[in-house]
């Protein structure tokens, strides 16, 4: 797979992430928005989404998680600006440490989720496969990117 | 480093050293997030048999309910009313007994009672003084699961205005999959839950929903007072120490309904005591309240 391709994807799930997180933001602040999921004995996105483990810090998980795909979607474009040219090694450096951070969140709410909660939330998961893809895309597009400070 | 500084899109074969350091990383990931599954399939597991245990009910010690009736009156009148939960007339003042009851059907289970639990107390702490009241939380396997609150079973409430009953019908958390039976209401509470927590007074898809409210048998509410995501993951004595202030969000939530429910109880009490029913906010409320059959 090309760079640019690579960068493409990495902006269109960061803002796919972006619009889940708005959405379940919503949801916490607006009774009158729906909740469209299942409610079964495994998969049960209002009995996660208003448990105890919604919330970090007093605040919706959603809240974080739309600040999370913002800051990751602003990366995500700034790279793409850099495209086949030298990458900042700041740039490169703060792609990686917020996709490991946003991992680091994503295994801690699957424990929350299987192991508290003991359910799980599809919108939710959908949220943790974007991370754990923008990892992937981060991991996989390394190599393919000139360092700063190489001949250009 | 080894691999080829270059103005071209690598291929993955020309930097060597590097992918293998990032498929580690990946790797090192899946591990991480499979173990993850399975400590957590294990923990839930191993806690499930404890969580079915029913654990003996703590009382809430002294200064948190001196929470509820150490509100200054600046604090109600900054709470005001939210107006989403005024009561359903159902009829006139029922005054049989002397003086009129305040009537709360819940139960332990129900995260929406939870939430009502403290505006009730609240509420009630205006016109008398409860006693043997323990520690609660509604289930932990529902929505809004482990709400923090209180348990009516048990407890007392004295009050020169009003009387108070209360009837729990089911335990907080379930066994084999029901939740076991508590308090059962008496024949004329059943007669009384079913000829008003339904048509006409509430549309059908709401009928027969708890927590159940009937004050001097003129104004009913039936259904959740506010959400109760906004006391999810605190402590009572947390919450408890909010309501002096009226700070947050769950304290605003709380005391709001709890004027509600002061002015139904003003209005059918003869509006006493005057201290209480004379405030600003309870007055404003006592005028919203509804004088027709729906």
């Amino acid at each position: 797979m090309r760079l640019r391709s690579y960068d493409r994807l990495r902006v269109a799930f960061s803002v796919a992430g972006l619009l889940i997180a708005g959405y379940l933001t919503l949801l916490h602040y607006d009774s009158n928005v729906p909740l469209v999921c299942s409610g079964g004995p495994l998969v049960n996105c209002e009995q996660v989404l208003t448990s105890a483990s919604a919330f970090m810090l007093g605040v919706p998980v959603a809240v974080w998680g739309l600040v999370w795909f913002v800051v990751a979607l602003v990366l995500a474009l700034l790279t793409s600006r850099a495209g086949e040219r030298a990458e900042p090694a700041w740039l490169r450096a703060a792609g990686f440490g917020w996709v490991l951070a946003g991992t680091a969140n994503v295994l801690w709410l699957v424990y929350q989720e299987l192991g508290v909660v003991g359910k799980i939330c599809a919108w939710c998961t959908a949220i943790h496969v974007l991370v754990l893809a923008l990892l992937v895309i981060q991991v996989m597009s390394d190599p393919l990117r000139p360092r700063a400070g190489q001949a250009s | 480093m080894a691999g080829k500084p270059t103005d071209a899109p690598a291929t993955g074969g020309n930097a060597p050293g590097r992918p293998k350091r990032m498929n580690s990383l990946l790797v090192v990931v899946a591990v991480a997030l499979v173990a993850t599954v399975a400590f957590a399939v294990n923990h839930r597991r191993a806690s499930a048999p404890a969580a079915a245990t029913a654990a003996p009910p703590t009382p809430v010690p002294a200064p948190v309910m001196a929470n509820f009736t150490s509100i200054p009156p600046a604090t109600w009148e900054q709470a005001g009313t939210t107006g989403a939960t005024v009561p359903v007339f159902v009829g006139a003042a029922d005054t049989a007994s002397g003086k009129p009851e305040v009537l709360y059907i819940g139960a332990l289970y129900c995260p929406y009672c939870a939430a009502a639990r403290w505006s009730v107390i609240a509420a009630l702490s205006r016109f008398g003084s409860f006693s043997g009241l323990s520690y609660s939380a509604s289930s932990s396997v529902d929505v809004y699961a482990s709400t923090p609150t209180f348990s009516f079973h048990g407890g007392a409430y004295t009050s020169p205005y009003i009387e108070f009953r209360s009837v729990e019908l089911q335990d907080a958390e379930p066994v084999d999959g029901r939740y076991p039976m508590l308090e059962a209401p008496t024949p004329a509470q059943e007669a009384l839950l079913e000829k008003y927590d339904g048509p006409p007074f509430l549309d059908k898809a709401s009928a027969g929903g708890i927590p159940f409210m009937l004050i001097g048998g003129r104004y009913m509410w039936s259904g959740s007072p506010f959400n109760p995501g906004v006391l999810a993951g605190r402590t009572q004595a947390d919450l408890a120490a909010t309501l002096p202030s009226g700070s947050g969000a769950a304290a605003q939530a709380i005391l709001a309904n709890a004027n509600e429910i002061t002015a139904a109880i003003c209005a059918v009490d003869g509006n006493q005591p005057a201290a209480v029913c004379s405030g600003a906010a309870v007055t404003k409320a006592v005028k919203a309240l509804p004088s027709k059959v729906p």
